[in-house]
């Protein structure tokens, strides 16, 4: 959290900058968004994670203003967005999933526009310093590379200063210096106070930038929370190879986590979640029980792993469900 | 989709909010650059030409003492540039932006629509303006004729680029992109240059259907180009007798009201404009 005043604009202080509430969105008979709430900060920076056709596009739309919702609410800046009201209009800006810009024209010639058409924008040399593009000023928009195209976008978000920004997959196509680039400009923003709103499909991005995230799929958000949180709600586990001699009935419960075998490479594997509420000493406690376990029975646990959670493990975890709904959804 | 009438909250920043006609008159700077760079846009602004080129058959024949038949076919040129243009153009290039994000983009960025159609309008009056001034020029010194009644004209042209202009955004409403566009456009440009009279003139034609092109933009347009340039009443099938001054501002009435509703109806239309890909499926 920043300490940046927050901005007082027709939000009161304290209220989110964006605040979504049992939105849902609706493609004919198909339900794009099944009822997803969530809050943005000025000053946070709150990922959007999930796979292709999870809703995040559609949710993002609805919160620019291109999309009425079919049902729930959404306010921008304590406003709502559709339509883009004026009120809104100079406070909010993004990138989009595609660039949307005038190939025939200059970096240079596509800044200053912006800057014209801009209530308090930055100058241009600020901008193209910013992301790195000083030295291609003069050049055309349709030769820059995709890295180039995307660093252009972010500079033209940033250009009008706005107090809300979208940033929908703004990595793609970079290079890993650039997206580290971005990276620390994003950061800067948000120490500004600036709310950011990113879907993203790098999950380090989510990991660096993100104050608080969620993870979407089919419509709903399955998991979401700070990254700690996250890691720790999705839990510990702890693998290994089924002993020979042991059937699956003889497996014990350990403390907080029960037993499910998983086959991988036509071996059966035994892996615990570990879920407790006291996260620092759960793994050791589940650990050091199914080791006297293993003791007294006299098997040796072969291939034998302990691994905490990692975004990609809960991303693939959610990803991976069938279509049966989760709890807490 | 003026600027909005409550006060701006105060804010971290100073902010001079751009109004819609400063937007829409810097984004009409960029058009003319783009108009420049993306040459196929010439092309689309001669092709009217072309459509005139059979006026010239009928040479030496005299309408009225003084008024050239060719002369008086090329006066038409007027509106049929503003449709071409607006029709064919605007179409075309709303739904390459709109595909390419560049509309969305702009809208995200803080971009009234109205600056969007107003840069629009304004860079299809300057292609027309050049067109019509050339046009005039031609028939001056083909024929040694001059404008009658240059107001009259002059507002005419504008009214009608006015309405084809937002026709042509309104229309990329059904195209899916570009190319699309292109041939989707090409429906109502045939219709509106069949229903114009310059091909099919009105006299030709049973009353009713005389009467019902009238109420179509294109056929109006025509005779104001036509009335205005030789100061005739050549109004709904008038026999085009010379009308000076305000006789022929009241002769041309119903036709100038015809456009109004024109222009009204046409900007009433666009709020079927797309602006994001996906919401144009």
């Amino acid at each position: 959290m920043s300490t940046a005043p927050p901005p007082a604009g027709t939000a009161a202080i304290d209220e989110p900058a964006i605040s979504v509430r049992d939105l849902r969105q609706t493609y004919g008979d198909f339900e794009a968004v099944r009822g997803i709430s969530f809050d943005v900060s000025p000053g946070e920076l709150f990922a959007l994670l999930g796979t292709n056709g999870a809703g995040k596009t559609t949710t993002v739309e609805t919160l620019e203003g291109f999309r009425r919702p079919a049902s729930g609410a959404v306010r921008v800046l304590g406003l709502d967005p559709y339509g883009q009201p004026a009120a809104l209009r100079d406070r909010v800006n993004g990138v989009l999933q595609h660039s949307g810009m005038f190939a025939e024209l200059t970096v240079a010639e596509t800044l200053d526009l912006a800057h014209d058409l801009a209530a308090a924008p930055r100058g241009r040399a600020e901008v193209l310093d910013m992301v790195g593009l000083a030295d291609r000023a003069d050049v055309a928009v349709r030769s820059l590379s995709g890295g180039q195209k995307r660093r252009l976008d972010l500079g033209l978000a940033v250009l009008s200063r706005p107090e809300v920004l979208f940033l929908d997959e703004p990595t793609t196509g970079m290079d890993p210096e650039a997206r580290r680039g971005t990276w620390s400009i994003i950061g800067e923003l948000v120490a500004e106070g600036v709310a950011v709103l990113l879907t993203t499909h790098y999950l380090e991005e989510a990991e660096r930038l993100a104050d608080r995230l969620a993870i979407m799929h089919r419509g709903r958000i399955r998991v979401a929370g700070t990254l700690g949180g996250v890691l720790d709600g999705w839990g510990d586990r702890i693998r290994f190879r089924l002993p020979a001699d042991v059937r699956t009935e003889e497996l014990p419960d350990l403390p907080a986590a029960a037993p499910s075998v998983e086959v991988r490479d036509a071996v059966p594997w035994v892996v615990y979640t570990v879920n407790g509420a006291a996260t620092a000493d759960r793994a050791h406690r589940a650990m050091g029980a199914l080791l006297s376990w293993a003791d007294g029975r006299g098997v040796r646990l072969e291939r034998l792993e302990l691994r905490g959670a990692s975004l990609e493990e809960v991303f693939l975890g959610v990803a991976d469900e069938t279509a049966a709904d989760p709890v807490g959804a | 989709m003026t600027a909005s009438a409550t006060e701006p909250a105060p804010r971290r920043t100073a902010r001079r909010r751009v109004g819609p006609v400063r937007q829409a008159l810097r984004l009409t700077r960029t058009e003319f650059v783009l108009f420049y760079r993306y040459r196929m846009a010439l092309y689309v602004a001669l092709l009217p030409v072309a459509f005139l080129l059979p006026a010239f058959a009928a040479e030496g024949a005299e309408l009225w003492p003084g008024v050239d038949a060719v002369a008086y076919s090329l006066a038409g040129a007027f509106p049929l540039a503003a449709m071409t243009v607006g029709i064919v153009h605007v179409s075309n290039v709303y739904a390459a932006r709109r595909e390419e994000m560049v509309l969305k983009r702009f809208r995200l960025s803080g971009v009234a629509p109205a600056a969007l159609f107003g840069a629009t309008t304004l860079s299809v009056l300057g292609v027309v303006a050049v067109q019509s001034v050339l046009a005039a020029v031609l028939i001056a010194a083909m024929f040694g004729t001059l404008p009658a009644d240059p107001v009259l004209l002059v507002l005419s042209i504008v009214l009608v680029t006015v309405v084809m202009a937002q026709l042509g955004a309104v229309l990329s409403r059904l195209a899916r992109n570009a190319e699309s566009a292109q041939m989707i456009s090409m429906i109502p440009f045939f219709g509106l240059l069949m229903s114009s009279g310059l091909y099919l003139p009105a006299e030709m034609l049973p009353d009713a259907a005389a009467a019902a092109l009238r109420l179509l933009p294109m056929a109006p347009a025509v005779e104001l180009a036509r009335g205005a340039y030789f100061g005739r009443d050549v109004f709904g099938g008038a026999d085009g007798a010379a009308a000076p001054g305000l006789d022929l501002w009241f002769a041309a009435a119903p036709a100038l009201l015809t456009l109004l509703a024109w222009t009204a109806a046409a900007i009433l239309l666009l709020r079927l404009v797309r602006w994001d890909p996906r919401q144009a499926r």
